[in-house]
């Protein structure tokens, strides 16, 4: 059941990388090179008719919305009543398309008041959908051109592209669907192909750990997710997004919060939510637990603290991958869920996102100061601007959270392929043997830096304007709730460092000239000559291009001017793009106030700042480099190393969690030889003294003996003997001992 | 005491119970094949003829299964009694869909069995394979205890002498003796159980006890059960007992990885899949109908008693199996560790299934979940122990690392086995995934009365899944993730189709549950309202033989 | 009807009693044949239950259909048989693999 064309074009979109995929696979030994065509001309069908939806959407939606006219009347069809029926009150529901089908019923219960537990699939394609769309495909295509040439000569060339097409398929569809479910099947699918990918070299045994170590961490944050969306599926009895937004963002507990979150002194208050047209209830506390739990999962799957400690490590896949899925769609699935579910949090939910959206991009920001690696340097921004967009839902910014998550695709996909470009030409990502590459690769050198004054939110740059909106987010909570101040200390010194640290490869990286292995007291890599860039030249052209067409949206979708059409009068410096996700929010925006102008200030500080340092410390003239890095090193001391060590994450991880279950593991084995047989052989001991007895009537004189050798033995006791398991007596000895036990135990309660 | 003569046997009736009339019968004449005009072939080649014709024995309890429908209603037994032989065998759609699930199970392990050659004995191998089958098939559609426990003893006899039947090895012969004396140690305590039992109620129907059970607590006017019954209580846990050996629950496991391990894989495998399954239906049945009224008693949750214990017991089943398995090397031992693993977790749906009936409503929804759950399992495990015999046929060993590189040399079994662990991990969109979910999402549902203790080992069963990815996921890794220069060449025709088999029923059932959720709801629907056939009006009304109470000395009527 | 002047509790105390040794005799003895000797015992313990309950009850009820304690007990002590003959060629089996029928040297397989 569709309710508009539209909707069938985006399941077409979802399907074609699917279909792709497939064919792939079937003729993996048959088509070898043309892979990578098929899946790249799939991914770019997905593009075109992802823009012709947006086009749609565009016309459909009457425009650009006002972003603060109220009651904006929809003309199209709204497919969900319940979805009409939540907004209804003051403001109209925003167009959306959807389709829902029931993919599994298990049948209604046996009995009339149970009800039927029914799997629905189905998409559901609003303002975000269609913008993510856009954004998805964008950047894959782009990506598929440039890992036909990043990936040229690979004996898996084939097999990466079909591994491509899954992705793209399962994170289309993971932005397409319309129920809980459905988002949770595609939550894992994207997780595999994520493994896959990080795993794609497995002969290095690293880069299949680092793979092992996604998906593990990963998991620990689907229990969560799962835990949550059982309890949501037992007290709301649907699996519908959009009901059960509809449903919590009426109810009436928004009232009395300031900032429109659903707060309650009272963890056991009950509230009313309508769903579908009944109303059902939810207490409080569990509304907070599953809050918590879907976050655990986005915990996970966007790399926030504590969980951040995968994505690093995931860089050992292919860079496009890393470009791709590790930084532009994947990592952001977590920001978007928390943005998609966005009226479930309570305000509780709401700062525990904000704070560990804060610490996180804190602790990332550091680490990426101090890394040589300069993969790794983007691979903790992304951590870092990840933990910027999570702060930004949690502080109530929800079109501040998405525009960022929009912005940050593009130059983050734009730095990345920069960085795969000069691993291209180096095949290093050390960067300090590096320098001067700007002469020898100047396409790459440029587009890399507009992707840095992106990133460190240089004005006129997308980056500006969406850290801005984060900033003013920031400060109008803080405002709000003053003892909060840190969620504005956090992202305000984090945006300073992430000017300077993206500044400080850029110059390493591009300035100044190459300094080669021994001057940077070091073995080269693989046997390289001693200089990497002796031989470094621009790459080709289904590389340059790439970047060069990424840098345009990088520069120009923060803009408050755009091509299109539009209806911003009055909001000369109000970025597009945010109104128009604003436009699409769950909960209606807050009024910002006198915080943008403050944010705007905050922002061009922070920035002075971060690159002024960089200045200081990197640039390649003599004149004006007056720091010496290696000294402010010697000078942090302590927190030098502790930000080198990644905060000695994965060593605290490995001493707490790894090893202790790893040891569990074998003990759990060995519990027989340990534990029980020790118990096991103490009881032995008497039966075997109390068997002498029998045992002396009965056999005979050797049978005696070596009983009674055996029984000296236990009785002896275990102690110190080292034990065998496999023992037939000692597991009939466990069986009783259980039955007693549990005998015991039965006999308390029954004869109590 | 001279038994009413109860009316003649309606041999109409053995129509119901052709496939195991069918199995028997065709086991013997594998025997006489094997020994007369196969006598003095090389082993391979009877290996190859007899287990040809062994698979005509499941062939042939589809084709009695299926006739039925092709012969109209009414052709075959379409008594609307669902019982047979004084009630004593259940017909109903129970025992039915489990009749065709464990020929399935049975095709399958004959397949796997035709790998290799492990054994001389061609025709006894495969006799006895199909006589544990003609025990499973009679243990789902036993409704009487006397029946219920010599079925369950052809099943396991059978299997004690199948686990010990790789020659020239040692382990074979060590797991046949391990599983035959916990076994009967098992089979003793649950005799006795069942004894004390038929003591309190003086009848062994499950229907009948049930109702001596609701009389009685009628009788005395309390909410009835087993609180002060210390003979009940005892006799209860003895059945757990037995019970807990089948299904290798913990405490009462120990024997299930030194047998998998050591027993060959087809072997192995039927163990895991058609002795768990059947045993596992025999105890919902148990539980769940005959003693249904005695769950009565456990109360609110902290009542403690028989709900905790059965907590207790999956709590501590699922942890230790996935625990323990995590630091095995061996193939088979984590399959070993794993099934017992998910004993955990279906056990959790047993005891939600149990906590729903003792509210008074049907726990046919629950119950219908874990049997969903248990038939998924079942098909899963069974293609994963082929990929041991696969690798015991071409490296004579069967340890994980031995699977490496199969992802490069054989991709399309390789994916298949893939499959098979997403589905025995719960990952979407196979069916793995969907029988947890549906299963836990039961429990959620059951009766509120528990709420607390069922979601806590819900929590803990979704943790505990995380944990069976590590070693899944080894599995996963040595298929793709690694190179040998070792193989196990390709894989045999009676590997790949098992394997294969499993896998399209893992993604299919992933994708189209909704058929097998109905007929396993039916089926649980029929299992828990079964009752005795209609008795004749002139016997006099039940009488308990003893009201034993609590001190043991008990006082006997004259 | 009456099951003569011996009372019904001192059958159950006799087979719990029998089927304790039982269950001692397969822990503490080694010797395979003893285990299987001392299952045996258990067996038969619960057909002690199973005859003095059929013998101290009533009158069967509808519920207890034509199957009697006693019947009962005929099948395990036919079952009992076949364990018997399965247990003894198992430890004929062993006992050629490791040349001893003590079940504590059967301990290949561990962990």
């Amino acid at each position: 059941m569709m309710d508009a064309w539209q909707g069938w074009l985006y399941v077409a979109a979802v399907v074609i990388p699917l279909a792709a995929f497939v064919v792939q696979i079937l003729g993996l030994r048959l088509f070898r090179k043309q892979t990578a065509l098929i899946a790249t001309g799939a991914i770019a069908s997905s593009l075109i008719l992802s823009a012709i939806g947006f086009g749609s959407y565009f016309i459909a939606s009457g425009g650009m919305p006002s972003p603060h006219a109220e009651g904006h009347e929809g003309e199209s069809p709204e497919a969900s009543p319940a979805a009409a029926g939540a907004f209804s009150e003051g403001r109209a529901a925003p167009l959306a398309w959807s389709g829902n089908w029931t993919w599994v019923s298990l049948g209604r219960g046996l009995l009339p008041d149970r009800q039927p537990l029914a799997i629905p699939i189905g998409i559901r394609i609003d303002a975000l959908a269609v913008l993510m769309f856009l954004m998805v495909t964008f950047i894959a295509t782009l990506i598929h051109v440039y890992s036909m040439e990043y990936m040229e000569g690979d004996p898996r060339y084939p097999r990466f592209f079909a591994y491509l097409s899954l992705f793209c398929f399962s994170m289309l569809g993971l932005v397409a669907s319309s129920s809980v479910f459905l988002v949770f099947v595609f939550w894992e699918l994207v997780g595999i192909c994520s493994y896959l990918l990080i795993g794609f070299w497995y002969e290095d045994r690293s880069n299949s750990d680092a793979a092992n170590k996604a998906f593990i961490v990963n998991r620990i944050g689907d229990v969560g997710m799962l835990v949550g969306l059982g309890l949501l599926w037992t007290q709301l009895g649907t699996f519908d997004i959009a009901e059960i937004n509809a449903g919590l963002s009426a109810v009436e507990a928004r009232q009395g919060d300031a900032l429109g979150r659903i707060t309650s002194e009272d963890p056991g208050a009950v509230w009313n939510v309508m769903i579908g047209g009944t109303e059902r209830s939810i207490p409080h506390w569990i509304l907070v637990l599953a809050g918590l739990g879907i976050f655990a999962g986005c915990v996970g799957k966007s790399a926030q603290f504590p969980l951040h400690v995968w994505l690093p490590d995931a860089m050992a896949g292919p860079t496009p991958v890393s470009a791709l899925i590790h930084a532009a769609t994947m990592v952001a699935a977590g920001v978007y869920l928390v943005g998609r579910f966005f009226p479930l949090f309570s305000a509780e939910v709401l700062l525990v996102i904000a704070y560990t959206g804060g610490i996180t991009l804190f602790l990332a920001a550091t680490i990426a100061l101090v890394q040589v690696d300069y993969k790794k340097v983007l691979a903790y921004s992304t951590v870092s601007q990840l933990g910027f967009m999570m702060l930004a839902l949690g502080v109530g910014g929800w079109a501040a959270g998405l525009f960022h998550l929009l912005t940050h695709a593009f130059f983050k996909a734009l730095l990345f392929l920069g960085a795969g470009s000069v691993h291209h030409a180096v095949h290093t990502y050390d960067l300090r043997p590096l320098g001067g590459l700007r002469r020898k690769m100047p396409v790459t050198a440029a587009t890399m830096l507009i992707g840095t004054l992106a990133i460190s939110g240089v004005p006129l740059f997308s980056g500006f304007y969406s850290k801005d909106a984060i900033l003013a987010s920031a400060i109008h909570f803080v405002s709000e709730r003053p003892g909060h101040a840190l969620l504005l200390v956090l992202p305000a010194s984090g945006a300073a460092m992430t000017a300077f640290y993206m500044f400080r490869m850029w110059f390493l990286l591009f300035t100044g000239s190459s300094r080669g292995w021994s001057a940077a007291g070091l073995a080269p890599e693989h046997g390289q000559r001693d200089d990497p860039a002796a031989l470094a030249h621009e790459s080709g052209p289904r590389i340059t291009w790439p970047l060069r067409i990424l840098a345009v949206p990088t520069v120009m979708i923060g803009w408050p001017l755009t091509i299109l059409p539009l209806a911003v009068a009055g909001l000369p410096f109000h970025p597009v793009l945010e109104d128009w996700l604003s436009s699409a929010a769950p909960l209606p925006a807050q009024p910002l106030g006198s915080a943008q102008s403050w944010a705007a200030a905050t922002s061009l500080l922070v920035l002075v700042v971060g690159v002024g340092l960089a200045f200081l410390a990197y640039h390649p003239s003599k004149t004006i480099r007056r720091i010496d890095p290696a000294r402010m090193a010697a000078h942090l001391g302590g927190l030098y190393s502790l930000f080198v060590n990644s905060w000695y994450f994965d060593e605290v991880y490995q001493a707490l969690v790894v090893r202790p279950c790893l040891a569990i593991g074998r003990r759990a084995a060995w519990v027989d030889r340990v534990v029980i047989d020790g118990i096991i052989d103490g009881l032995a001991a008497i039966t075997v003294a109390l068997s002498r007895l029998d045992r002396a009537i009965d056999a005979s004189v050797v049978d005696r003996l070596v009983s009674l050798v055996a029984g000296m033995i236990y009785v002896l006791g275990g102690v110190g003997r080292r034990l065998q398991t496999g023992r037939l007596r000692s597991y009939l000895m466990v069986l009783s001992i259980a039955f007693v036990l549990l005998s015991v135990g039965v006999l308390v309660w029954v004869v109590r | 005491m001279p038994p009413s003569s109860p009316p003649p046997i309606d041999f109409s009736q053995l129509w119901a119970l052709s496939p195991e009339i069918l199995l028997t019968l065709w086991g013997l004449v594998l025997l006489l094949v094997d020994v007369g005009p196969l006598r003095g072939r090389p082993g391979s080649s009877r290996r190859k003829t007899v287990g040809s014709l062994a698979l005509i024995g499941p062939i042939g309890v589809f084709a009695l299964l299926l006739a039925p429908l092709v012969a109209g209603p009414g052709a075959g037994g379409g008594d609307p009694d669902p019982t047979l032989v004084y009630g004593t065998i259940a017909g109903d759609p129970l025992a039915t869909s489990f009749n065709g699930v464990i020929a399935l199970l049975l095709a399958m392990v004959i397949g796997m069995s035709m790998a290799w050659d492990f054994t001389e004995h061609w025709g006894a191998y495969f006799a006895l394979l199909l006589w544990a089958a003609v025990g499973m098939m009679v243990l789902v559609a036993a409704e009487e205890l006397l029946i219920l426990f010599l079925a369950l003893e052809l099943m396991t006899i059978c299997l004690y002498l199948a686990a010990a039947f790789e020659k020239d090895k040692r382990r074979s012969a060590e797991a046949g003796m391990k599983y035959f004396v916990y076994g009967s140690v098992a089979s003793a305590l649950f005799l006795f159980g069942l004894s004390l039992l038929y003591g309190l109620t003086g009848t062994t129907f499950l229907d009948g006890i049930r109702r001596v059970l609701v009389e009685s607590a009628a009788a005395t006017g309390e909410a009835g059960g087993l609180s002060g019954d210390l003979v009940g209580a005892t006799a209860v846990l003895l059945i757990l007992v037995g019970f807990g050996f089948k299904l290798a629950a913990v405490p009462f496991h120990q024997w299930a990885p030194d047998t998998y391990e050591g027993a060959p894989a087809p072997v192995s495998a039927w163990i895991a899949s058609g002795s768990k399954l059947a045993s596992l239906v025999a105890l919902m049945k148990v539980l769940l109908h005959a003693l249904a009224p005695w769950a009565g008693a456990v109360g609110g949750e902290a009542g403690g008693g028989w709900v905790l214990i059965v907590a207790a017991i999956a709590a501590a089943t699922m942890t230790y199996g996935n625990l323990a398995a995590l630091a095995q090397r061996n193939l088979k031992r984590m399959l070993a560790y794993s099934s017992i693993a998910h004993a955990g977790y279906m056990l959790v749906g047993v005891l939600a299934a149990m906590v729903t009936v003792r509210s008074g409503s049907s726990a046919a929804e629950a119950a219908g979940a874990v049997l969903f759950y248990l038939v998924i399992y079942s098909l899963t495990t069974v293609g994963a122990f082929a990929a041991a015999a696969w690798l015991a046929r071409g490296l004579g060993r069967d340890d994980i690392d031995d699977l490496d590189g199969l992802g490069v040399r054989s991709p399309g079994l390789a994916v298949c086995l893939a499959i098979l662990m997403l589905s025995l991990i719960g990952l979407p969109p196979t069916a793995g995934f969907v029988s947890k979910l549906a299963m836990f999402l039961e429990v959620l549902n059951a009766d509120a009365s528990a709420r607390s203790t069922l979601l806590l080992l819900v929590a803990l069963a979704l943790v505990n899944s995380v944990i069976s990815a590590f070693y899944y996921a080894r599995v996963l890794r040595a298929l793709f993730l690694r190179r040998s220069d070792r193989s196990p060449g390709p894989a045999p025709r009676g590997v790949s189709w098992p394997i294969v088999l499993a896998a399209l029923a893992a993604v299919g059932f992933g994708l189209e549950p909704a058929p097998l959720v109905d007929s396993m709801r039916s089926a649980a629907s029929a299992m828990l309202t079964i009752t005795l056939p209609p008795s004749p009006p002139d016997l006099p009304a039940p009488a308990p033989v003893a009201a034993i109470p609590v001190s043991g000395g008990m006082a006997m009527q004259k | 009807m009456t099951g003569g002047d011996i009372p019904l509790s001192w059958f159950l105390l006799f087979a719990s009693a029998a089927f304790a040794i039982g269950l001692f005799g397969v822990l503490a003895r080694r010797n395979a044949i003893a285990v299987l000797m001392a299952i045996e015992l258990m067996l038969n313990a619960a057909n002690i239950n199973l005859v003095a309950f059929w013998r101290y009850s009533d009158s069967p009820g509808p519920e207890a259909g034509p199957i009697a304690g006693v019947m009962l007990a005929i099948f395990v002590i036919t079952v009992a048989a076949a364990e018997v003959a399965v247990g003894i060629a198992l430890i004929l089996l062993c006992y050629r693999r490791w040349h001893a029928a003590d079940v504590d040297r059967y301990d290949s397989l561990a962990g």
